[in-house]
Formats: C-alpha cells, sequence, structure tokens
C-alpha cells in the first residue's frame, strides 16, 4: 500500500492544501493501484450518497403494506360520506324560523362570557333551510359551536390575551374572526378583526 | 366595532430582513437537513419537525443578533443536538438505521434492474453496519455537502480527526460492498 493511500479520500474531496493535493496528484497518475483506489473510493462515495437519497425518498412515502385492505378501507370511506352527505335532505324536517331565533354568535374563551348572547346582525330566516328548527331553539350559547348552520356568516370573539403574549396588545382589545361554513363543513373566508371591548353589543 | 379588516395570514413583507435570510436559508437547506435526520435513524415527520425548530432557533440567533458566520454548520449542529435529544434510545436507534431500509429502497427500484439493484443495498446496507457511528455521521454530513471543517464543528472534534474517519469509512464500504 502507498504512503498515499491514505490521503486519497481528502484528495477526492479537494479538501487537501494546494501543495500536498499537488504531490497526491502527481502519485496518482503514476500508481496504477493508487489510481485504482482512487476510483473505487469515488464508486463508494456515490453509492453511499445515493443510498442515503433512495432512503430518504423511502421514507418520505412510505409503501402501503396492505394495498387491498387500503383500496376496501377507500371505497367503505366513499360509501360512508355518501350516506352522509344525503341522509339529512331526508330525515330532517324543516320548518321556517324567525329572524330573533336565527340570530346568534359564538364565544370563544373566558373574557366574552359576560357578553350579551345577541351581537350579530340578524341573519335572514332563509339562510337556515337545512337546521332543525328544535335543534337550534333549544341550543345554549356554550353550544353554538356546535351547531353552525351551513351558509350564513358566523363571528367568534376570542380575547387578545388569548392569541398574544401579555402585554402585546393594548388592554381592552379583542379579535373577532368572520366564518362562513360552506356547505360540506369547511371554514371560508377567514376574515380578522379588532374590536374594543365594551362596544361588542353595539351595531354600526 | 373598531378597527380594519385585515387578512388572518400575514404577509411576507411585513416581516423582518431577519426572516427574509432564514427562509433563504430554509429553502436551500431544509432538504439536506431532512436527508440528513432521516440517515441517522428519524422518521419522516420528526425530522421534518425537528428541522422546523432549528429554524425556529436560526430566526431567535440572528434577532438576537448572533454570528452570521458558517450558518450552514450552525443549523446542522442545532439539528443534530436536537435530534440526539429526541431520542431517548440515540445508541440503539441511530446505530443501524440505513441497513434497515435496505429492502425497501431496493423495491423501489424499477423490475428488470429489482434483482440487481437488491443486491447491491444488501451489501452496501451491510457494509453500512460495519461503521462506527461517528464514521457514519460524518459519511452522511458529507453526503449533505459539508465540509470537513463543517463537520468538525457539527461534531465537535477536529478536522484532522473527520478527514481519518471518511477516509477509513469509505475504504470500508470499497472494500465491503465492491461497487
Amino acid at each position: 500500500m502507498c504512503n498515499f493511500d491514505g490521503r486519497l479520500v481528502a484528495w477526492l474531496d479537494r479538501e487537501l492544501a494546494e501543495d500536498e493535493a499537488a504531490r497526491v496528484e502527481r502519485h496518482v497518475k503514476m500508481c496504477a493501484e493508487c489510481r485504482k483506489r482512487a476510483d473505487a473510493y469515488e464508486r463508494a462515495s456515490a453509492a453511499f450518497n445515493a443510498y442515503c437519497t433512495a432512503l430518504s425518498a423511502a421514507k418520505a412515502h412510505p409503501r402501503t403494506l396492505y394495498p387491498k385492505l387500503a383500496a376496501v378501507g377507500a371505497v367503505a370511506a366513499v360509501l360512508a360520506l355518501a350516506f352522509f352527505a344525503h341522509y339529512p335532505r331526508t330525515q330532517i324536517a324543516q320548518p321556517p324560523m324567525s329572524a330573533v331565533e336565527a340570530t346568534r354568535t359564538a364565544h370563544v374563551g373566558p373574557a366574552t362570557a359576560s357578553a350579551p348572547p345577541h351581537q350579530l346582525s340578524p341573519i335572514k330566516a332563509s339562510s337556515f333551510r337545512n337546521v332543525h328548527r328544535q335543534t337550534v331553539a333549544a341550543a345554549r350559547p356554550g353550544q353554538d359551536a356546535d351547531l353552525l348552520p351551513a351558509g350564513p356568516t358566523v363571528q367568534i370573539m376570542i380575547p387578545a390575551e388569548a392569541v398574544l403574549p401579555p402585554g402585546a396588545a393594548p388592554a381592552g382589545e379583542n379579535f373577532v374572526v368572520d366564518v362562513r361554513i360552506a356547505p360540506d363543513g369547511s371554514a371560508q373566508g377567514i376574515r380578522l378583526r379588532t374590536q374594543l371591548t365594551g362596544l361588542e353589543g353595539r351595531h354600526p | 366595532m373598531s378597527g380594519d379588516s385585515v387578512p388572518l395570514a400575514l404577509s411576507l413583507s411585513r416581516l423582518g430582513t431577519n426572516l427574509r435570510e432564514a427562509t433563504t436559508l430554509y429553502q436551500e437547506l431544509r432538504e439536506p437537513l431532512v436527508r440528513y435526520l432521516v440517515c441517522l435513524g428519524m422518521s419522516f415527520d420528526e425530522a421534518q419537525d425537528v428541522v422546523q425548530d432549528a429554524f425556529v432557533s436560526l430566526h431567535r440567533h440572528l434577532s438576537s443578533g448572533g454570528s452570521r458566520e458558517n450558518i450552514r454548520a450552525w443549523l446542522f449542529r442545532v439539528a443534530h443536538n436536537r435530534a440526539r435529544n429526541c431520542q431517548r434510545s440515540y445508541e440503539r436507534r441511530f446505530s443501524a438505521p440505513l441497513d434497515s431500509e435496505a429492502q425497501a429502497i431496493a423495491d423501489e427500484a424499477s423490475p428488470e434492474r429489482a434483482v440487481l439493484q437488491k443486491e447491491k443495498a444488501r451489501r452496501l446496507g451491510n457494509a453500512i453496519r460495519t461503521l462506527t457511528v461517528a464514521e457514519r455521521e460524518c459519511l452522511l454530513l458529507r453526503a449533505a455537502g459539508l465540509r470537513y471543517r463543517e463537520i468538525g464543528e457539527i461534531l465537535q472534534m477536529p478536522t484532522s480527526s473527520v478527514s481519518d474517519r471518511v477516509e477509513r469509512a469509505i475504504r470500508k464500504l470499497a472494500e465491503k460492498c465492491d461497487v
């Protein structure tokens, strides 16, 4: 084995000082054994790097262990979705309701616990066609978040201290989040507004 | 009611220079960092969490006026140390991570090359198993494109030790798997 063998990888990695790199290069040109070793080291480096890349890709996209079971599960999920999407239209009566009953607000956090229950602009009764009247009328303020109807905008009040570090927001300032619940149950049109405490019950 | 409506998502343009710098580094280094941690033995999700934490630390570091010199090695060191802290049984979980995935890697190959790839991956996995933890870490950081000096900073060892370990590890791989 040549004396240069211990520096071949560092030479390939361009980690040697200029003069030492030149000496190793001159030797490798003359020594067939070191040339062969350098080639083998280069191939080993490339194989290791490729192995790491493949390993990372394999972990990023893990294979499905039971493809047949997964397919059955997917079909069952689609059937369940189709059933629940169809069920309310055929089973729930849809009487009209008054504007007063339809007006309501969802409160979040202790700072809004004492706020009056009717804070929003009245929502038209026609917006509640898909909601059972008795269910909405019997709802307590704390349960409102579970009974969000499809369509109308819902406002959620969040005390500033719940989302910001202490002292980051002026005292008495809250946030109001406007959310529209789409027919598929997803939250749409999210907007954030600031609101001063004490003005919650007033409407422009 | 008071206050104007603003979008919930904040615009990057409102954030400071430090965050933009961290964002640029994130785009450049996220993938190599995740790959390094995954090859150390973490799951892909764990690795992503550690990398996110590392970049939060980077933002704090830059915001507090920390040094910008060799920030790449700094990030890898933070991620490396966090990964170690995340693993209760570091030695057990990280000592043989690469070879355990040889089968999965071989199966990823196209059918006509599957047999060859499988055998090659198996031999390479066996060879990697013979490396010490330090040799393996040096090779992984080298595969991420770091210089020996940076690897030494991350693993807290002299550059000459890094050079010796890399040389020894590559020699072992070349001899054992004859690629």
